[in-house]
């Protein structure tokens, strides 16, 4: 059945990707109201921070056989994008970054929609934690084979 | 109740049995080798398995420990076959002629 | 003297092949649960499993190296993984169900576990009758 992706492998693949989107998702709430001026290279406005997932699959030269009967091998963070949406504008002329019309540029966060990600991104760990538990009874199964 | 010693249903029998003066003999020398072919083979399956399972190529255990105990079921076979061939051989020597 | 290959044995051992590879497929759709496009896979082995050992192997004479020979077809038999393209309610293209995909992971692990005791039952079975009796 070949292939150097185990099922532990590929579980760990999902915990560590679950756990990025975890620290992004915490990272974006934390800096909700992180203003910058928005043309101000040193003062940055704090963008959302968003993984992109990818399935990792097995390439043909890491298998010994020639065609592996299955390629999948678990998940990988392969980029952090920034997101291009405007910034919310908040009209506030005496902060110290606001703009030239006194608008000031606030991250366009919104604590729902990082709140369901964060329940979505904490369950899929958990079911990624159950798939290795099995894993393991599994192989400690197998080594009773030859006991007795 | 009688339990039959292991070895004797276990082993094919000799297609020609008394019929050809050695004959006995000339199949059940190629018989041994066959058997002592066959536990070779097994434990260097057994033992192929087990390196390529430490070195990652084979990912389930399972296979290295049905290879492994395969072999030591057929080691144990053999050594069974070859008690009671020397018991049998003990016995013919030990008759009266 | 080939002890080992009788057709429960060579199914129990298939059974643990198929069960380990539908343990990794299965963890495959569980960590690709939230990747944009990601289309699960499963494990296709017990119907095939059940086809096999229903079927009787035919004796055919050959007399050519090309002829099909009457091997039993349980020994060549190797577990299908299919990959299911239906689509999903998600936005992002996703077709895994996770619940399903725990019901598969809890029955696979019991199915697999089964069948490593049964085996070692069997062993252990065949290790007392060669030793006539004795442990």
């Amino acid at each position: 059945m070949g292939g150097f992706f185990s099922a532990f492998a590929i579980s760990a693949s999902g915990l560590t990707a679950e756990r990025m989107r975890l620290d992004l998702i915490s990272n974006n709430i934390a800096n909700m109201n992180t203003t910058g001026r928005p043309n101000d290279p040193a003062n940055p406005p704090y963008r959302r921070r968003i993984p992109v997932f990818a399935q990792i699959l097995e390439q043909a030269e890491d298998t010994g056989t020639s065609r592996p009967l299955f390629r999948g091998a678990g998940v990988r963070v392969t980029r952090v994008l920034e997101d291009n949406n405007p910034p919310r504008l908040v009209y506030d002329p005496t902060h110290p970054h606001a703009d030239e019309k006194g608008y000031v540029a606030y991250p366009n966060i919104n604590i729902v929609n990082e709140m369901v990600n964060m329940i979505t991104a904490t369950r899929a760990y958990e079911a990624n934690v159950t798939a290795l538990n099995a894993a393991k009874e599994m192989a400690l199964k197998a080594l009773e084979i030859g006991r007795g | 109740m009688q339990v039959l010693p292991a070895g004797q249903p276990l082993l094919p029998q000799p297609a020609v049995s008394g019929e050809k003066r050695g004959g006995g003999g000339g199949s059940f020398s190629e018989m041994l080798n066959n058997a002592l072919k066959k536990l070779n083979d097994a434990k260097v399956n057994a033992d192929d398995l087990t390196l390529k399972f430490f070195t990652g190529e084979v990912q389930d255990f399972h296979q290295v420990a049905i290879a492994m105990q395969e072999a030591s079921l057929t080691m144990q076979l053999a050594v069974e076959v070859r008690n009671k061939v020397i018991e049998a051989y003990q016995e013919v020597y030990r008759m009266q002629v | 003297m080939d002890l080992f290959s009788n057709r429960v044995m060579v199914a129990l051992k298939k059974e643990l092949d198929a069960g380990a590879l539908r343990q990794r497929v299965i963890a495959n759709n569980i960590a690709n649960v939230n990747t944009p496009a990601f289309k699960k896979s499963t494990v296709v082995f017990e119907s095939l499993l059940k086809k096999a050992l229903e079927r009787k192997p035919v004796e055919m004479v050959t007399t050519d190296p090309r002829h099909f020979s009457g091997k039993p077809l349980l020994a060549g038999l190797t577990p299908e993984v299919n990959l299911i393209r239906t689509t999903s309610m998600r936005t992002d293209g996703n077709n895994v169900d996770i619940d399903e995909e725990m019901a598969n992971l809890a029955a696979n692990s019991m199915q697999y576990q089964a069948a490593v005791k049964e085996l070692a039952d069997r062993y252990s079975g065949l290790s007392y009758v060669i030793s006539g009796g004795r442990r």
